[in-house]
């Protein structure tokens, strides 16, 4: 039983196949997120709002897309291009969502085993991390050896999801978390984004493929090994920016929109006076 | 900033530390070019080019070894429906191909011989290869003829296998390696599946050099040594070749090891030291001579005597491994 997929050196076909493990994954996310709410919603029928529930599925969604077949099969053990999807899905798109999606309670400021939640949300220690394991995860020997087996490409795929999770911690986390302010946050999300330029101008302008395993690896559709990595190389900056452009955006929108709402409180306070 | 705060980024900087696996990556590929110049499987004598007569894909009869001669000529048997070896061999190729300065593909023959005459039609075969290099050559034949090139080949004979994928029929085992066969007609190196476009890239250059060397040992010559300890050896490296090169590598036959060396001054007093690997720019030469950088050959195992001739080894990065002999004077003469 294949549970996680993993590069097989087999020639490619378009035979779906069962990815048992990502079933599972997938069913403990979605699961525990609808019981959870269910619960809620029992004491607070406004609790877990209809809007939350939906991002979180598509964070859900995007997890289930990037490992099970074929994006996962052809990610793992074919197409630079499409492990790199995986990435974008798992690194960049699903945590936002996720985190969006759960309603966290405010924690109080003497709350008891929050240390870790607290300390995760110093800026400095998930851009290092985040990056580190972006790093680390493009290296060619790292990529050649761990993508052959199972546990290897489960370890890469998971270490993206909960880099990714501890990158938008700082903006995302619940109220009682000391979060960046509004400005702090722009400039750490534009931080994000510089260091994974490295490695994707390297899969873009490499001479040759980098990677052993996708360079050997049974063609697709005829695209050369070559061609895919400049793929790569171009979805990993250019997929990841807009996004987080993106959230950068809506939290300059948001923030203004506050300010004038504080600064029109402030005038009618005044004029009431 | 507490100290285990500074701790941690410094633990995650080492951990990503590039330098590291890139010294790795060095080591390893130093240790691999000492054992052979080649990126590719050297063989141990280079082996002569078969001769056999096939059919091209325009119908016509083709003489491997006479329409080839003077190329470096990449030979391959394999079959169309090859779902994993061939399409990567000739893909990986036909990268490089594209990626070598002007002029130099075009002395480079890849000749893609069908294992699989039955489903191999020439139409299929130019279709096929035309898909990585409309200059890549097709040939079939019948079974026996091919057969026939295989065993003058030196390949283990193909054969059908059965297949899981049912739209496919059956399936060929069959050599997976590239055999390269230099201008000279002689194999020095074959590529077997799993071989990289970096490694063709490195290869190909050494390919075409080593039957038409670009770096040529002049004037050679050996003084007789006084002691068996250790002697000098003196001669004139040309390169005639349009890009740098370097001398990595020097030993004898019959010597414990030969390394250049090159005097320098040192105060009042001329020391003696190796030199290392010897850069030779193109269009350039070195002169090793008496009072200047020389030859120094340690550990003689057998007596030399003035009129011997001592065989003299040069490993260069581009052209390879290149001979020369070097007839022994007396000492001082």
């Amino acid at each position: 039983m294949t549970w996680w997929c993993a590069a097989t050196g087999a020639a490619w076909t378009w035979t779906w196949r069962p990815y048992p493990g990502v079933w599972l994954l997938v069913a403990l996310l979605a699961g525990g997120y609808l019981i959870r709410r269910r619960r809620a919603r029992a004491a607070d029928p406004v609790a877990w709002p209809r809007w939350r529930l939906g991002l979180y599925l598509l964070g859900v969604l995007a997890v289930w897309i990037a490992n099970d077949w074929p994006v996962g099969a052809l990610g793992a053990g074919y197409l630079m291009s499409l492990h790199t999807l995986q990435y974008l899905l798992l690194a960049i798109i699903a945590p936002p969502l996720l985190l969006v999606g759960l309603p966290l309670a405010p924690r109080s400021p003497d709350q008891r085993g929050d240390r870790f939640l607290r300390w995760a949300a110093r800026p400095i220690y998930p851009l290092l991390g985040f990056n580190a394991v972006l790093l680390v995860t493009h290296i060619p020997a790292v990529v050649d050896t761990l993508m052959r087996t199972q546990w290897g490409s489960l370890l890469i795929d998971l270490s993206w999801l909960v880099t990714g999770l501890w990158l938008w911690w700082p903006v995302l986390a619940p109220d009682g978390i000391r979060r960046l302010s509004p400005l702090a946050q722009i400039g750490y999300l534009f931080a994000s984004t510089i260091v994974p330029t490295a490695p994707a101008a390297f899969l873009t302008f490499a001479e040759y493929p980098v990677y052993a395993l996708y360079e050997l690896a049974p063609r697709v559709n005829g695209i050369s090994s070559g061609s895919d990595q400049q793929v790569a190389g171009l979805m990993m900056k250019l997929g990841a920016d807009p996004f987080i452009w993106l959230a950068m955006a809506i939290i300059f929108f948001r923030w203004n929109a506050a300010e004038q709402r504080s600064d029109r409180l402030a005038t009618l306070a005044r004029a009431a006076r | 900033m507490s100290r285990r705060a500074f701790a941690l980024p410094l633990l995650l900087a080492l951990a990503c530390r590039p330098a590291d696996g890139g010294r790795q990556a060095a080591d390893a590929g130093d240790a691999r070019e000492r054992a052979s110049a080649y990126a590719g499987r050297e063989l141990p004598t280079p082996q002569p080019k078969p001769d056999f007569v096939l059919t091209d894909t325009d119908g016509n009869r083709f003489d491997f070894r006479q329409r080839t001669d003077g190329y470096l000529t990449l030979l391959f048997f394999g079959y169309t429906h090859c779902p994993d070896v061939c399409p990567l061999h000739l893909s990986n190729i036909a990268a490089v191909l594209r990626r070598l300065p002007a002029g130099t593909a075009d002395r480079v023959r890849v000749v893609f011989v069908t294992t699989d005459p039955e489903r191999d039609t020439a139409m299929r075969i130019r279709t096929w290869l035309n898909a990585f290099d409309h200059g890549f050559i097709g040939l079939r034949g019948s079974a026996a003829e091919i057969l026939r090139a295989e065993t003058a080949a030196g390949v283990p004979p193909a054969a059908r296998e059965p297949t899981v994928a049912p739209d496919t029929g059956y399936a060929v085992g069959h050599a997976a390696q590239v055999i390269a066969y230099g201008a000279d007609n002689l194999a020095r190196a074959v590529y077997p599946f799993g071989t990289r476009q970096e490694d063709w890239a490195h290869d190909l250059p050494l390919l075409l050099a080593a039957a038409h060397p670009a770096v040529e040992v002049r004037a050679g010559y050996a003084f007789a040594p006084p002691t068996p300890d250790e002697g000098a050896a003196y001669f004139t490296l040309v390169n005639h070749g349009d890009v740098a090169d370097t001398l990595v590598e020097a030993s004898v036959d019959g010597a414990e090891s030969a390394a250049v060396h090159r005097q320098r001054q040192q105060g009042a007093q001329v020391i003696m030291e190796a030199a290392g690997a010897v850069p030779l720019p193109a269009h350039d030469s070195l002169a090793l001579a008496p009072g200047g950088p020389h030859l120094m050959i340690r550990g003689f195992r057998h007596p030399v005597r003035a009129g011997d001739t001592l065989t003299l080894t040069l490993r260069f990065a581009r052209a390879g491994r290149i001979r020369a002999a070097l007839p022994v004077r007396p000492y001082g003469s």
